[in-house]
């Protein structure tokens, strides 16, 4: 299968005070495009910083980033600025939109940043929220809100979207909604849109095609899925 | 050092940028408050002790002569502590050219100095700098330190000095400085002491020049009658041959009145050399002559016991008393006046400004404290959730502001006393003479800067404690911006749809942040507003100097005539130099109850010295009545059409006239008229001034003409009276600068902060610096041109207000602000607003976005 994400010999390493702490040493990992990827592990094994890097939002202390073949790790802050706005959409677990701007303009923003946006209304129509659109973050409830968020990063069409602990601030319900949402972004696009979920509920993990376990900053395993189950046959 | 102690000086050095904000705003407020104070008050409070240690006198008073019995008759009055008489004459210092001016370094030609002839000196006690005491007893003069110090003269020099051709050496025995001597000028031309030429000194008058008294005695009526009847006599002798005076017979002396008091026999003798032997010529012609009798004491001065009566007491010694032609109190004297005129303008104007440094900064501070326990909120939380004491909580976080204000206050109290305190007072007190004086500290400053400490630390408490009256659990949550649809619903409607995003945000985020916004638009119009009025009292200090120099004063020369001129020498001097004149006399106008001294100036300068209406531009005056100043009228409550009921000081003639017409002037409030207007009153004219556009530049002196002023002199001397106000002037455009950069680089940082995690959410989206930096300066700018905008006319009224009713009634000026000072006031806070937002943007480079976001989680 085409690859999509390749990490090749990647370090981070944080320094706190005269210690030194590495999130991720000397890793390698390989992720097929069209897939849903679930990234598990305890907290502090390094999964958000693998993220953040595959996501251009941080850069590697040692090692080689490729996304779609191209190597973003030497990237400088404008050209990893491109690379966020034009292959990835960013899903966090308390949403982060804008208080200031309406539904719809929470969605509309990508407009100034995206060649070839979705249009607004057909994201909102894909979360649902199209009736919503006028209102502001803060009448919305918390599901709401992170349909919003997804809303925000589906309208960018964007090759990867990377969601950190998407479910996490969300009831069962809300977030069975939202994992939906996510395996329909992944199937859209004749199946060729990646989606990574950063996770520590395990449970996520088996609507997934492929786990990544990290754990103490290493790869612990990658193991993929054949029988992915359906989103409400899980039980949460 | 407690946990939660270490916890605040982290928490100090992780927000520096902010808290060296608080520190500079609450220092700069208090640096400026109490260092304009510190020398206003030091002013006030050095005059106040002077005054009071060297009893300065209560009233002043004038008459044709103060005789021992008038001086009984005041001394009798009830509330009259003391009266003492002065008599007091200018005399010229023979060969002055010894001494140098210091001011040109060449050698004085006419150095005068004011003698007064005093007989105990118990009101309006000499300050004695250097030498003895005085004594009635004691020979010799007490002079002015001030002029002794600027021409080099020293305790034990001799000066020969002259009064009217009589000339008289006297040792100087002390250097002193006089109450009411603080502020003296050479004659009204003068705008600001110099001592250089002139001066004054004090004499016992036992040390008044006997010669001038006894030309002054044979100069009467009576002495002349009886010099011409003594020469009839020696006629008439001598043709009967009779030529020993000591056998005249008793049938011709029978005949002369007043025989018996005459010594006829010396008189006849010495009538052909009377002039070389005056006195014993006196005694001759009177037996009983004293000469203490003659002295004409045309000055008096009293000292009362119950100052809060002082009022009724003049007005009883001018009611009871004969022949007192003017009786005034401290507020009209010149020294005083003119001292505490200068204490008092400056302090209205520094007043207002320091006054809004410290409104502006505490604004500031307080909603930047505020911002930052709402920011602290989730650690608030965290130790309420651990089960610290709310009181402990509050205590730590009230002690942020608290330590901050206290240490930048008590700097600012410190070097504001010490750097412009004294820098000032030093500057202020070159022009004025009192011995001992020093920056003073009034309670108010410390009231101001315990007021800013309270408020800070009352506004931190607050804000903690609401914080903490949530239950924990939800005050561990980070309170989400809210933005409420009542509000902001317009903004989704309508034209606001075509605005972009940024807009639309920016929008929604100046009205979701109304304290803030509030906040930065005060800040930043008040430092504008600070700035234009600085600048506009430059504008308007100016304009005034060019009204009064380029307008009103439309002459090359003034020419300021002696007061014992002879018509020989005025029809000379008018014959040469033109016949534009002037006379200004003193006279009193009744005003309900009240009797107010002012001046009439008669104007017969044919245009030389002109009179100026509402618009400043020159008129003519009409001839039919008195013209009075705007500002006068507004003060008296007079208007064209009133009849006044006047005077001139020392003529019992009243006059009831109409007032014609207003004019304005700018630091002359006077009555005005022309010579023709004058004629009508059968009132002598006598002027004082002539004016002239002949090139006086080599002529050096000119009989009867006491002082030869150039236009451009007294302009220069305006100018450097004004240097004092400029330089106070700069130091308030620095402070405002400072202030204003620092407030903005504040709110900057305070704007910047509150949108931190919504930039890092931009940034993760793909928005580059640029667009980000786009949407962060826009907002700011918004506000900058918005506070500039309403600043410009305030800083206008504020001059305006300055001017017009704070720097006393004598004068009458307005703001004059040039458009080019508003043009570079508003362009240059926006300069400041830009450049300090750029500098600010550049921290969304280092947003870094991981962290943001998951602060904000």
């Amino acid at each position: 299968m085409e690859k999509i994400v390749e990490l090749k010999n990647v370090s981070k390493v944080y320094k706190i005070g005269d210690n030194e702490f590495k999130a991720l040493d000397n890793i390698d990992l390989s992720l097929n495009k069209g897939e849903m990827i679930v990234i598990l592990g305890p907290s502090g094994a390094g999964k958000s910083t693998l993220l953040n890097l595959i996501g251009g939002m941080d850069t590697p202390t040692n090692g080689e980033v490729i996304i779609d073949g191209e190597n973003i790790s030497k990237y400088n802050e404008n050209k990893l600025s491109d690379y966020r706005a034009e292959n990835v959409g960013f899903i966090f677990q308390f949403y982060n939109i804008l208080p200031s701007l309406t539904v719809k303009e929470n969605v509309d923003i990508v407009k100034d940043i995206v060649k070839n946006p979705i249009s607004t209304d057909e994201a909102l129509q894909g979360v649902g929220l199209l009736e919503h659109s006028k209102k502001f973050p803060n009448q919305l409830s918390g599901g709401e809100q992170q349909r919003v968020s997804i809303a925000r990063a589906i309208a960018k069409n964007p090759k990867l979207l990377l969601c950190d602990e998407p479910t996490g601030a969300l009831d069962s319900k809300t977030g069975v909604e939202v994992l939906k949402l996510l395996r329909k972004q992944c199937d859209a696009n004749n199946g060729s849109n990646t989606v990574v979920i950063v996770t520590h509920n395990s449970l996520i993990a088996e609507i997934s095609d492929t786990v990544v376990h990290v754990k103490n900053g290493k790869i612990e395993s990658v193991i993929k899925n054949e029988s992915p189950k359906k989103i409400d046959d899980i039980k949460w | 050092m407690g946990t939660l102690n270490k916890k605040i000086f982290r928490d100090i050095w992780k927000n520096k940028s902010q808290f060296i904000t608080i520190f500079l705003m609450v220092f700069l407020a208090v640096f400026a408050f109490a260092g304009v104070h510190a020398y206003m008050d030091g002013m006030r409070e050095s005059s106040k002790i002077y005054y009071e240690n060297q009893n300065l006198q209560d009233i002043w008073l004038t008459s044709e002569n103060f005789k021992v019995d008038k001086l009984e008759e005041i001394k009798k009055i009830d509330n009259v502590k003391n009266v003492e008489r002065l008599l007091t004459i200018n005399a010229n210092v023979i060969d002055s050219e010894r001494f140098i001016n210091p001011d040109n370094n060449k050698p004085i030609s006419d150095l005068v100095i004011e003698c007064n002839f005093i007989e105990t000196n118990d009101i309006n006690r000499m300050y004695l700098m250097d030498g003895e005491e005085y004594s009635k007893d004691k020979t010799g003069l007490w002079l002015d330190y001030y002029l002794a110090k600027n021409i080099g003269i020293k305790v034990g020099d001799e000066l020969e000095l002259s009064i009217e051709g009589n000339n008289f050496k006297e040792k100087v025995m002390g250097l002193v400085e006089v109450p009411d001597h603080v502020y003296f000028i050479k004659d009204e031309s003068a705008i600001f002491p110099a001592h250089n030429d002139y001066g004054f000194a004090y004499l016992s008058i036992n040390e008044f020049p006997k010669n001038y008294i006894y030309d002054k005695v044979l100069e009467t009526d009576e002495v002349q009658d009886a010099i011409n009847s003594l020469k009839d006599l020696k006629d008439i002798l001598s043709k009967y041959g009779i030529t020993d005076y000591s056998k005249i017979p008793s049938i011709i002396t029978n005949e002369i009145d007043g025989i018996d008091d005459i010594d006829l026999s010396k008189a006849l003798e010495l009538l052909d050399n009377y002039k070389e032997h005056k006195e014993e010529f006196i005694k001759a012609l009177d037996k009983d002559f004293k000469i203490e009798d003659t002295y004409i004491f045309t000055y008096a001065i009293a000292d009362v016991d119950d100052t809060s009566k002082v009022n009724e007491t003049k007005n009883k010694i001018k009611d009871s008393v004969n022949d007192i032609i003017t009786a005034t109190l401290r507020d009209d004297n010149f020294s005083y006046e003119g001292y505490k005129r200068e204490a008092e303008e400056g302090d209205t104007y520094s007043g207002v400004f320091s006054g809004l440094f410290v409104f502006i900064a505490i604004l500031s501070v307080v909603t930047t404290m505020n911002r930052f326990v709402k920011k602290e909120r989730t650690q608030i939380g965290t130790l309420k959730a651990l089960g610290i004491r709310k009181s402990k909580i509050t205590r730590m976080y009230v002690n942020y502001g608290l330590f901050i204000s206290i240490i930048a206050s008590i700097l600012g109290i410190v070097l504001g006393n010490l750097l412009i305190g004294n820098y000032f007072l030093e500057m202020e007190m070159v022009y004025y003479e009192i011995p001992y004086y020093n920056i003073v500290t009034i309670p108010l400053v410390y009231e101001v800067a315990v007021g800013i400490v309270i408020i800070i630390t009352l506004v931190t408490y607050l804000s903690c404690r609401r914080i903490l009256k949530e239950p924990a659990a939800q005050a561990l949550r980070i309170e989400r911006p809210k933005v409420k649809v009542k509000e902001n619903g317009f903004t989704t409607k309508k034209v606001f749809n075509k605005l972009s995003l940024s807009t639309k945000w920016n929008i929604r985020d100046v009205a979701r942040s109304k304290a803030r916004t509030i906040m930065a638009v005060v800040g930043i119009a008040g430092c504008t507003m600070l700035v234009v009025t600085a600048f506009g009292m430059f504008d308007s200090l100016k304009a005034y100097v060019a009204w009064e120099f380029e307008t009103i004063n439309n002459f090359g020369y003034k020419l300021s005539l002696s007061s014992d001129y002879t018509n020989k020498q005025y029809d000379e001097i008018i014959s040469k130099y033109g016949n534009n004149t002037s006379q200004t006399v003193g006279i009193e106008f009744k005003n309900k109850d009240d009797i107010v001294i002012k001046t009439l100036t008669i104007n017969d300068s044919n245009g030389l010295l002109q009179v100026t209406d509402h618009s400043k531009t020159p008129f003519k005056m009409k001839d039919d009545g008195l013209y009075i100043t705007e500002k006068m009228a507004q003060v008296n409550n007079l208007k064209i059409g009133d009849i006044v009921e006047w005077h001139i000081v020392g003529s019992d003639n009243w006059y009831k006239t109409k007032i014609v017409g207003l004019n304005r002037d700018p630091q002359s409030q006077a009555f005005n008229c022309t010579k023709i207007f004058f004629d009508t009153l059968n009132e002598e004219y006598k002027a004082d001034s002539v004016y002239t556009n002949n090139d006086l530049s080599n002529i050096k002196e000119i009989e009867g003409v006491n002082t030869i002023q150039t236009k451009k002199n007294l302009e220069d001397g305006m100018n450097s009276m004004l240097n004092m106000m400029y330089s106070l002037i700069i130091v308030l455009i620095a402070v405002s600068i400072i202030l204003a950069v620092v407030i903005i680089y504040n709110l900057g940082i305070l704007s910047f902060t509150e949108k931190e995690y919504q930039f890092a959410t931009l940034k993760v989206l793909g928005f580059k610096y640029k667009q980000i930096k786009k949407i962060f300066i826009k907002q700011n700018i918004w506000i900058g041109v918005f506070a500039i905008i309403i600043a410009l006319p305030l800083g206008n009224y504020m001059t305006d207000y300055i001017f017009k009713n704070a720097i006393g009634d004598s004068y009458d000026f307005e703001a004059m602000i040039k458009p080019a000072t508003f043009i570079f006031s508003g362009i240059g806070t926006f300069i400041v607003v830009y450049i300090v937002n750029q500098f600010l943007a550049k921290k969304i480079k280092k947003i870094d976005m991981v962290s943001s976001l998951k602060g904000n989680e």
